[in-house]
């Protein structure tokens, strides 16, 4: 109940001055995304690979007749991957702009709302991740440090570009 | 020489029998012969005093009647008729006549030659007439007047018949002495012979025993003395072997001692072995007693091995069930599984409508709310279907490990229970052997307590062995120094024997006659005299006895002791 009640307070002062993100977890880290670059979130369904593309890059998706790329977002922020995809996984499907990237992550645990004051942006220690992905680092009471990535960053990434003209030609073939 | 008697066909005894037999047999011939001869001749004597002198005095009677009548006749013709003298005359011839029949009629008894009895024949055919010539003469003469007829009648009648008759008469005389001297000479040459032959038999007997009893005598005299010698020998060793059975004697007395105490001793433990035996028995009967019992437990454990073995059919058949449980929960956990399939898509559902919320910007604020709400009671959900997985996961994880620990403690149980079955048959065939074994053992006991009853006996009947053997071991020690005595006794009739048979007085046995004196004084010297002394003339006569057995075969028959006499 103390939780839910948090919740409910974080709820409410998000609706004042907070910003919205998704919370997920990439190899037991937590991780956020700003809610406002996502477009939805699907449980993991069959994905069809391409050849000759970068590791991360999985295959492509059909969700309700859209062909969406889709990626793996810990191969791609170079994170060691202990697991195989599992059905208990999901795709945050990413929308900026014209592009439409699927992202698989671990697990979804949240949407929450973080307030400017609990963004830590200027940070000297780099993770694992590249730091131009990174927003900076949420901190909460009593929840541990969250990473917040900026998705649109890696959706502008020429290779993504690349890939997804291959695949719109490839379709379009 | 022994052994060559033996292996003859007739013993020394056989051949004296033989040969005493043989002379009995051939006096008794001989006598039989001279007995012969002697019926024979009186035989003869008898013929000739029955028959021959008879025959020559009737003749003779005949003879003198047949010329006595008719010189009575004249004789009355010339004395004065009717006188005495007449009368008496002619009496005379009256008697004649008579006496005349008389004779010949006596005569025709007797045996007769055939020409005397021709004779004789003429002779009484004579007589009818001559009688009628007598009988008127002797009328005519008693008349006295009838001169003329009565010289007619002795002149011409009477003279014929008168010299045939006496014819005759001398002739029969003749024959009849040719055949009296016939007769004599015959006896005479059968006594002649009947004597020679007689003389000769004898004789001949006389020499063929002669040289067989020289013979035989030779012959037993040189067996008899081999026989002394070996008695000799034989007593010698039996001087020894007396010795030597005293000797014993005194071990088996000493023996029997012992043997004595042995009993005790072994009467003694049967006496413990007894009461040993007895408490087998009691211990016995505990055992069979006990078996039983140990029998009647064992088969009610194997019923309640039974009932546990049902039991355990039980606990394996609600391993079953826990396992239906196990399947239940498993279902539990698949339909947990679909809600928490339906909690992620909720919990999607609801990030998508906090999506929507966000882009619908202040509109969709409240929209934002309910969305956490969802998303909240999402992962609530999530929470419990997890728990719920968890639990469902542990119980059936638990349910497993319960069962399949049932079933791997029922299978144990099982083997327990097969094996203390097993175990508890095996007891039942053990106590069923032990009961077995028991009663045997009681059995078994029972006879060997009339065993060590009749060993009791036994051993009491040792015991008076034991003592009769002490006193027959102190006897025959006596017995053999008696023995030693009886040899030297022996001896000394070996010698005497020797003397007997051989004339001269020297020692069978020892070939040195001083060595022989003192062996013999040394072995006096180990017996008991006074014993010896006492026993001396019995054992002489005993020893004689025996010899004159092992001799004649039988010391009371008369040949034996006739062949002794003679030897």
């Amino acid at each position: 109940m103390n939780q839910s009640d948090e919740q409910k307070k974080n709820v409410n002062s998000s609706c004042s001055r907070a910003k919205k993100f998704m919370v997920f977890t990439l190899e037991e880290e937590r991780y956020a995304a700003p809610l406002n670059q996502i477009k939805e979130v699907i449980g993991l369904t069959k994905i069809t690979p391409l050849p000759n593309v970068a590791p991360y890059f999985k295959g492509l998706i059909n969700l309700r007749g859209k062909i969406i790329s889709t990626i793996d977002l810990r191969i791609k922020l170079g994170l060691k991957s202990k697991q195989n995809l599992n059905k208990k996984m999901s795709i945050i499907i990413a929308e900026f702009g014209e592009t439409i990237l699927g992202c698989i992550v671990d697990d979804v645990i949240e949407v929450i709302g973080i307030e400017e004051s609990q963004i830590e942006r200027q940070l000297e220690i780099s993770s694992k991740v590249t730091r131009e992905f990174v927003i900076g680092v949420a901190m909460f009471d009593v929840k541990p440090l969250t990473v917040l990535l900026d998705i649109g960053k890696i959706m502008n990434m020429d290779e993504i570009n690349n890939i997804q003209k291959t695949a719109n030609q490839q379709k379009a073939a | 020489m022994m052994k060559n008697d033996k292996e003859s066909m007739f013993g020394l005894k056989g051949k004296l029998l033989f040969m005493v037999g043989s002379a009995m047999l051939a006096l008794i011939g001989l006598s039989i012969y001279s007995g012969y001869t002697i019926y024979k001749m009186s035989d003869i004597v008898s013929y000739l005093g029955k028959q021959r002198i008879p025959i020559t005095k009737e003749l003779g009677d005949v003879r003198s009647s047949s010329n006595g009548m008719p010189r009575f006749m004249w004789l009355s013709l010339a004395q004065a008729p009717g006188s005495v003298e007449r009368k008496k005359s002619l009496e005379k011839v009256n008697s004649f006549y008579k006496d005349l029949v008389d004779s010949t009629a006596e005569l025709e008894k007797y045996e007769l030659v055939d020409k005397a009895k021709e004779h004789l024949d003429a002779i009484k055919a004579i007589l009818p007439d001559l009688g009628l010539v007598i009988k008127d003469g002797v009328k005519l003469l008693e008349l006295g007047n009838v001169d003329q007829q009565v010289k007619e009648l002795l002149m011409i009648k009477m003279p014929p018949l008168a010299v045939k008759l006496t014819e005759e008469t001398i002739l029969m005389e003749g024959v009849v002495e040719q055949k009296n001297k016939s007769v004599i000479s015959d006896s005479e040459a059968f006594v002649l012979s009947s004597t020679r032959s007689l003389i000769a038999i004898s004789s001949i007997i006389s020499l063929v025993f002669g040289l067989f009893g020289f013979f035989f005598a030779t012959k037993l005299a040189k067996s008899l003395t081999s026989v002394a010698k070996m008695i000799a020998d034989s007593s010698r060793q039996v001087a020894s072997a007396s010795q030597q059975v005293s000797a014993a004697s005194h071990q088996l007395s000493s023996a029997s001692a012992e043997q004595a105490s042995a009993v005790e001793e072994t009467s003694a433990s049967l006496e413990e072995i007894s009461g040993m035996v007895e408490n087998n028995v009691r211990s016995a009967e505990n055992g069979v007693e006990i078996a039983e019992s140990v029998r009647a437990v064992s088969e009610k454990s194997g019923e309640s091995i039974k009932t546990l073995i049902a039991a355990m059919a039980e606990v394996l058949e609600s391993n079953k069930r826990i396992e239906n449980l196990v399947k239940v929960i498993n279902e539990i956990g698949e339909k947990t599984e679909v809600i928490d399939e339906i909690v992620f898509q909720t919990k999607l559902l609801s990030f998508n409508a906090s999506v929507e919320a966000e882009r619908a910007g202040e509109h969709g604020r409240g929209f934002a709310v309910v969305a956490q709400e969802v998303g909240n009671l999402a992962q609530m959900s999530g929470k419990a279907a997890l728990e719920i997985s968890a639990i469902v996961k542990s119980s059936i994880k638990e349910a497993q490990e319960i069962a399949s620990e049932n079933k791997k403690k029922v299978e144990k149980g099982n083997e327990y229970v097969f094996e203390t079955a097993d175990a508890l048959n095996e007891i039942k065939k053990d106590v069923d052997s032990v009961l077995t074994g028991s009663r045997q053992i009681l059995s078994a006991s029972k006879e060997q307590s009339t065993g060590i009853k009749q060993i009791n006996t036994a051993i009491e009947n040792i015991s008076k062995a034991t003592q009769e053997t002490a006193a027959t071991s102190e006897e025959s020690a006596s017995a053999g120094e008696e023995l030693s005595g009886q040899a030297f006794s022996l001896d000394k009739l070996v010698s005497e024997l020797n003397l007997i048979v051989t004339g001269k007085a020297n020692n069978g046995s020892y070939t040195d006659s001083s060595d022989d004196e003192s062996v013999y004084e040394e072995k006096k010297k180990i017996v008991n005299i006074s014993h010896f002394k006492d026993k001396k003339n019995q054992s002489e006569i005993q020893q004689t006895q025996k010899f004159k057995k092992i001799v004649g075969g039988d010391e009371s028959s008369n040949t034996g002791n006739d062949g002794w006499d003679k030897l």
